[in-house]
């Protein structure tokens, strides 16, 4: 009677709590506070989390006599850490006050953890709970103690699978916000570098981090960034892609303006030159802003070879781009309207090929690139175990047996190959990407209108890109906007010696970033001997 | 909003206005690669005669797509004008007639003697034709026969010819390539006519063009580009061949290499140079109302040939060498525009010099240029260098 009584008690108490979820929804100010009783307190976590058998709750003595409790959630805090720096440290207190100054000395000597704070209400509560801290609940006080023991399994720092380099640090990012964060820091040793931390998704309380370098990032960009993330107002951040979407200057673009990647040396370069990076927990790509038009074309390795090399390899990467882009678009120009323009010799040569197929050029190639995308798409998304099936059906479907069953003729499927080739010689993903939807676009133009088609496409492409910005930086800079001192880095990679200055736009102040002379020389005195 | 609609209106219109729509694929389209010009029976009109590549009887690559039967096919059209001629064929031909890959233009002598200019005109307006088209005259045969004639090396004969002027300009200078473009200048110009380099069957003509033929190691037919067709008032006059022609060569700068020979005490062709460069400058001058010109020439060779005891490493041995071989050519040089005068015709272009230099004067002798350059005095001056005289000084002889 006494025990249901209770029950029914808790209950009222409870239920004037029990629009917590509620609280979920945006504009809800309520913070309430904790229970005095740690066992209520206790109850209470069990009741809002559904009873989850994952959330740990033990109820325990600190120096064997005050009463308390402890709630963590298993698999996010690491309980070895729990059981040896509060469960066992608290057991072994002897000397424990009495009154109010418990809940201090118990924070400051009985819960031996590297982090610990305060928390005085539920919302601070719940999130830190969830992600894997320990709270601890002592009788008499309506406020708990959090300590830091995170410790879920995470994924060990591995190579990175999508921007492969021969030469350059093999470490990539990984799910882990801080994971993340420390391979910047061990990089960038500065004091300078800030974190700036918050929690985005309403549901899902994801840790995003905003990365700069104080004194080198343009502050505007920073508040921009800053200002962007916050009105992010959504249930879920799941990935950086989320993200990118919420804060891109424009939507209706196929060509990203936020950068991403998972080679932390890449968002330390960007650091360095003013970039922001910014890091979300779950994800190891990292996104960094403003991003520019060229900078997609850049490969980290063309920093860690020497000049020329990385100069040459740069060209031949543009050089890529437009052959995937435009490739398929001038064979159907070529074969269907400027039959003159084509060499004699090969001329006859196509036309002798095209002799047996039954499809117009454009629609032939059409079937071509929408197989080889189909094919790709397949090899992505496809269990490994079934991959080289694909691959073998692939190369009938894309090559000779497509020829010898009359579908293509040969310089299609050759048309085809260099253009998937080139697309997969461009350094980042998400430019890739772009030029292959274009491509059908330019294609169409072509069928239509032929070369003057395909021109008209691209210039529309060329004043789409000045029309962009990111973060308030034009796409296109440094070209449009022209800028002189910044086209070191452009198409042509000057000498690192002669990179005397940060890009302008994007790192406002402080735009000078080595001393004078730092060519390589010999030493004036020389050694005469040798 | 209907500002922006207008926007894009407009710009949509830029897309029709370009002028580039009609699409036709490859395969509906039939190479022309040669075209014959004859005069027909019939007087008025012209017996036009079209090498059609076939590209599936073309052997592609090593796995060789094709390469069975006969490479091209002929259509013979009688009709009073090209267009017309083109239009015709289609009565007897699948594909419409492309002419953008026309690598040659045969004309018939009788054609060159009477009509020529009239089939140049479509080919330079018709946007279609390169003007870059060499233009040939079919010597001693009909032009048809040229263009019907099967060829080995060359796949398509057409390449063959046109290759063949090519090469035969770069190695030898006695005939030289000139495209439609060149002939309808020299013959608009009032100050020049044109040369146009010679082609002709050797062997049985008739029986040209089996495809038997080619598997034979000597050919019984086969095309050799050969002499140069001079031009009178716009019309064909007569042929300048061999040693002549070479001389017109020199004088309009076409040669770039070829080999120069004299005699060495006594011995007929000796030393032979090959040039390896060379080049041309005319210079016009009038006295009292009279032209003249110089022809000057300079030229680099090395030794390549020699018939007699010569000591090549004596300095002065080479300098007489030079004199001779300077005297050969100018000797070439001067019966070259020798016989242009007697016809008269200027194919090197001393009118337009005149025109160039003097254009006052040019005004007064346009009228009676002919007589007048038959008569201009034309002095010519070769400098000959001899760079290398190859891997022996002293011959063996």
């Amino acid at each position: 009677m006494l025990n249901w009584f209770k029950k029914e008690k808790r209950k009222t108490k409870f239920d004037k709590n029990d629009n917590f979820r509620q609280r979920l929804d945006p504009g809800d100010p309520k913070n309430l506070p904790l229970f005095n009783k740690a066992q209520d307190n206790t109850d209470y976590i069990k009741h809002e989390l559904g009873n989850s058998n994952d959330i740990v709750v033990r109820q325990l003595l600190i120096a064997n006599k005050i009463k308390a409790a402890i709630a963590y959630t298993d698999g996010l805090a690491d309980s070895k850490v729990i059981s040896q720096f509060i469960v066992e440290s608290a057991h072994e207190q002897t000397d424990m006050p009495v009154g109010k100054e418990i809940f201090q000395v118990a924070k400051e000597r009985a819960v031996a953890l590297g982090d610990v704070s305060e928390v005085t209400n539920w919302d601070q509560l719940f999130p830190s709970l969830l992600s894997g801290e320990t709270i601890i609940f002592i009788d008499g006080f309506q406020k708990a103690i959090k300590g830091d023991t995170r410790g879920e399994e995470k994924r060990a720092i591995s190579e990175p699978t999508t921007q492969l380099s021969i030469r350059g640090p093999k470490d990539a990012f990984t799910e882990s916000f801080r994971t993340n964060t420390s391979l910047i820091r061990r990089r960038i040793k500065s004091p300078n570098l800030w974190l700036e931390s918050m929690k985005i998704g309403k549901v899902t309380q994801t840790d995003v981090g905003i990365m700069y370098i104080k004194g080198i990032a343009n502050e505007k960009i920073v508040e921009e960034v800053r200002t962007r993330l916050k009105r992010i107002n959504m249930d879920s951040i799941l990935e950086s892609g989320y993200i990118e979407q919420l804060i891109e200057d424009q939507t209706f673009t196929v060509f990203p303006t936020v950068y991403h990647t998972e080679r932390p040396d890449i968002i330390c370069s960007h650091l360095l030159e003013g970039r922001v990076a910014i890091i979300i927990d779950g994800t190891p790509f990292v996104l960094s802003a403003p991003a520019v038009f060229i900078q997609f074309f850049h490969a980290v390795e063309d920093y860690y070879d020497r000049f020329d090399i990385a100069t040459a390899i740069r060209l031949l990467r543009i050089l890529a781009f437009f052959i995937s882009l435009v490739a398929p678009a001038i064979y159907i120009a070529l074969t269907t309207f400027h039959q003159e323009m084509i060499p004699t010799t090969m001329a006859i040569a196509i036309a002798a090929q095209r002799e047996g197929v039954p499809f117009p050029a454009f629609i032939e190639a059409l079937i071509m690139e929408i197989t080889f995308e189909i094919l790709r798409e397949a090899g992505l998304r496809l269990p490994r175990a079934v991959g080289q099936a694909v691959s073998i059906v692939g190369a009938l479907v894309i090559g000779q047996a497509a020829v010898q069953a009359g579908l293509v003729s040969p310089v299609m499927v050759i048309v085809v190959s260099i253009t998937a080739i080139a697309n997969f010689a461009t350094p980042t993903f998400a430019i890739a990407i772009t030029t292959r939807v274009m491509r059908f676009g330019l294609m169409v133009l072509a069928a239509s209108f032929g070369f003057y088609g395909i021109l008209l496409g691209l210039i529309f492409m060329i004043v789409h890109l000045c029309s962009l910005r990111s973060f308030g930086v034009p796409y296109m800079a440094p070209l449009a906007p022209f800028i002189v001192d910044n086209q070191k880095d452009v198409f042509i990679r000057f000498p690192l010696w002669s990179f005397k200055t940060r890009p302008r736009l994007i790192a406002d102040e402080n735009i000078k970033r080595m001393g004078e002379n730092q060519q390589p020389r010999p030493s004036k005195g020389g050694n005469k001997d040798g | 909003m209907v500002r922006k609609l207008l926007l894009v209106i407009i710009c949509g219109n830029i897309l029709f206005l370009g002028g580039c729509w009609d699409k036709t694929e490859l395969t509906e389209l039939a190479f022309v690669m040669a075209i014959g010009v004859d005069k027909a029976e019939d007087d008025d009109k012209f017996e036009f005669t079209y090498q059609v590549v076939i590209p599936n009887n073309i052997p592609l690559g090593q796995s060789g797509i094709g390469g069975e039967g006969v490479p091209i096919v002929t259509f013979t059209a009688i009709s009073e004008s090209l267009i017309e001629g083109t239009r015709q064929v289609s009565e007897t031909f699948s594909r419409e007639l492309y002419y953008a890959h026309t690598a040659v233009a045969v004309f018939g002598e009788e054609v060159a003697k009477s009509r020529m200019n009239e089939v140049l005109d479509l080919m330079e307006r018709e946007p279609e034709f390169r003007t870059t088209t060499a233009v040939l005259i079919a010597k001693n045969v009909k032009a048809k026969d040229i263009v019907s004639i099967l060829t080995p090396l060359e796949k398509i004969p057409a390449e063959k010819i046109s290759k063949a002027i090519k090469v035969s300009e770069g190695r030898w200078g006695e005939s030289f390539e000139v495209d439609i473009d060149e002939v309808v200048r020299a013959l608009v110009s009032e100050g020049r006519e044109p040369a146009i380099s010679g082609i002709t069957i050797e062997g049985d003509a008739s029986s040209g063009g089996k495809k038997e033929d080619l598997e034979k190691v000597e050919l019984p037919v086969y095309l050799k580009v050969n002499g140069l067709a001079i031009f009178k008032d716009g019309k064909f006059n007569s042929w300048i061949e061999g040693k002549k022609a070479r001389g017109v060569s020199w004088v309009l700068d076409k040669v770039k290499s070829t080999v120069v020979n004299t005699e060495w005490e006594g011995k007929e062709k000796a030393v032979n140079l090959k040039v390896i460069r060379s080049n041309t400058k005319i210079t016009s001058n009038l006295n009292n109302g009279v032209p003249s010109f110089h022809v000057s020439i300079s030229m680099e060779g090395t030794i390549s040939e020699v018939k007699a005891a010569v000591d090549l490493s004596d300095p002065i041995v080479l300098m007489e060498i030079e004199k001779a071989l300077e005297s050969e050519i100018k000797q070439e040089t001067l019966d070259a525009i020798q016989t242009a005068q007697a016809v008269p015709s200027d194919v090197f272009g001393f009118g337009e010099q005149i025109h160039k230099s003097y254009p006052k004067k040019w005004k007064e002798l346009k009228g009676s240029w002919e007589e007048e350059f038959s008569k201009a005095k034309v002095t010519v001056s070769v400098d000959v260098f001899i760079r290398r005289t190859g891997s022996r000084t002293k011959s063996f002889l």
